[in-house]
């Protein structure tokens, strides 16, 4: 019978899912996710709600209730601590508001492994099927963007996009750091000037039917303001500085019960060899 | 003080305002950092409670399967 010798075990995936008061959305979300991809753990961060979000979850989902509302990046960064922890190969966030389509995720995945990216975003707008975005929200959008491009940041055509996956590169450098406030423009030129290096792949999004956005229009002008500014702060800042980043992975990864490693490809490393006998 | 409000050429009252409103200012920029590092601080803690909370009830879920 042939067996496959020095194959690569399958990475471990970890699908995030920060939520508060998302209870008509997440649930549904949860199921979908367990549908489209068995294999792949599910981490409920639920952000201090103050309905039962938490109980939304199915029997085979792990939830992380916060004893308070932490936003949206103290919630990703307590998924990305979980995962570093528990030493997860691959995170992929997904919105608790159901707007990240699951079936998705495979692309995100795909491309995160088969090129050198350390993460990779899912755009809505490269996609052939628009996705109905407001005028206000898209000059937002372009402002970042430009704005990302001039700090001499990587070219994103979705800088706000939250539907992202990071490798455990990038999973160990978020554990160690991540912005609290609207972390999505930030990282991309931090990442990218800290030598990581950032993909986009092309997903269709669904339009948010429930919950409340994060950043209401009304509070729009007053994000991109406050963002344009860490932006260009960034520009010296050095959040992840070398041999630090990591170093804090303290006793509960220790108890990671598989020593084998999926590792990243990377364009130094010589190509997987299967022995077949 | 009075040297150098003399050297400058400004007012001894208008330099000593500036000194006062400077350190003032440095006071608040610290205090700041101080709010900052400690937020983090209380960041940590909540995210580590979330995490061994959920660590625990896996153990006790996995400890009643046994039994």
């Amino acid at each position: 019978m042939p067996s496959d010798i020095n194959r690569q075990p399958a990475p471990r995936c970890l699908i995030i899912v920060p939520a508060y008061n998302e209870r008509t959305a997440v649930g549904k979300l949860i199921r979908r996710i367990h549908k489209h991809l068995p294999d792949y753990d599910v981490l409920l961060i639920d952000d201090g709600s103050t309905d039962d979000t938490a109980k939304q979850a199915s029997a085979h989902t792990k939830v992380v209730s916060l004893p308070f509302n932490l936003g949206i990046g103290g919630a990703m960064q307590t998924g990305y601590r979980y995962a570093d922890f528990h030493g997860y190969d691959i995170a992929i966030q997904v919105d608790g508001d159901g707007q990240h389509r699951p079936g998705e995720v495979a692309r995100l995945v795909e491309k995160l492994s088969t090129t050198d990216c350390d993460l990779v975003i899912g755009s809505r707008f490269m996609s052939d099927i628009k996705y109905r975005q407001s005028f206000a929200r898209m000059t937002g959008i372009h402002i970042l963007s430009t704005l990302i491009r001039w700090l001499r940041g990587p070219h994103t055509a979705d800088c706000t996009s939250g539907f992202r996956a990071a490798n455990r590169r990038v999973i160990r450098a978020f554990a160690h750091w991540y912005p609290d406030d609207y972390p999505e423009p930030e990282v991309v030129l931090l990442l990218h000037k800290a030598g990581y290096k950032i993909g986009e792949v092309p997903v269709r999004m669904r339009q948010r039917r429930s919950g409340n956005t994060s950043i209401p229009l009304t509070r729009g002008l007053f994000y991109v303001i406050k963002v344009a500014v860490c932006l260009v702060l960034d520009t010296v800042r050095d959040p992840w500085p070398q041999g630090k980043v990591g170093d804090h992975a303290n006793a509960l990864s220790q108890s990671d019960p598989d020593p084998v490693r999926w590792q990243p490809p990377a364009a130094d490393r010589p190509p997987t060899q299967t022995i077949q006998t | 003080m009075g040297i150098l409000a003399r050297t400058v050429h400004i007012e001894y009252g208008t330099l000593s305002l500036l000194f006062v409103a400077g350190f003032l200012m440095l006071m608040v920029l610290e205090l700041l950092s101080i709010v900052s590092q400690q937020d983090r601080k209380i960041t940590t803690l909540a995210q580590m409670v979330g995490i061994l909370m959920e660590k625990q009830e896996f153990a006790n879920q996995t400890k009643e399967t046994k039994e």
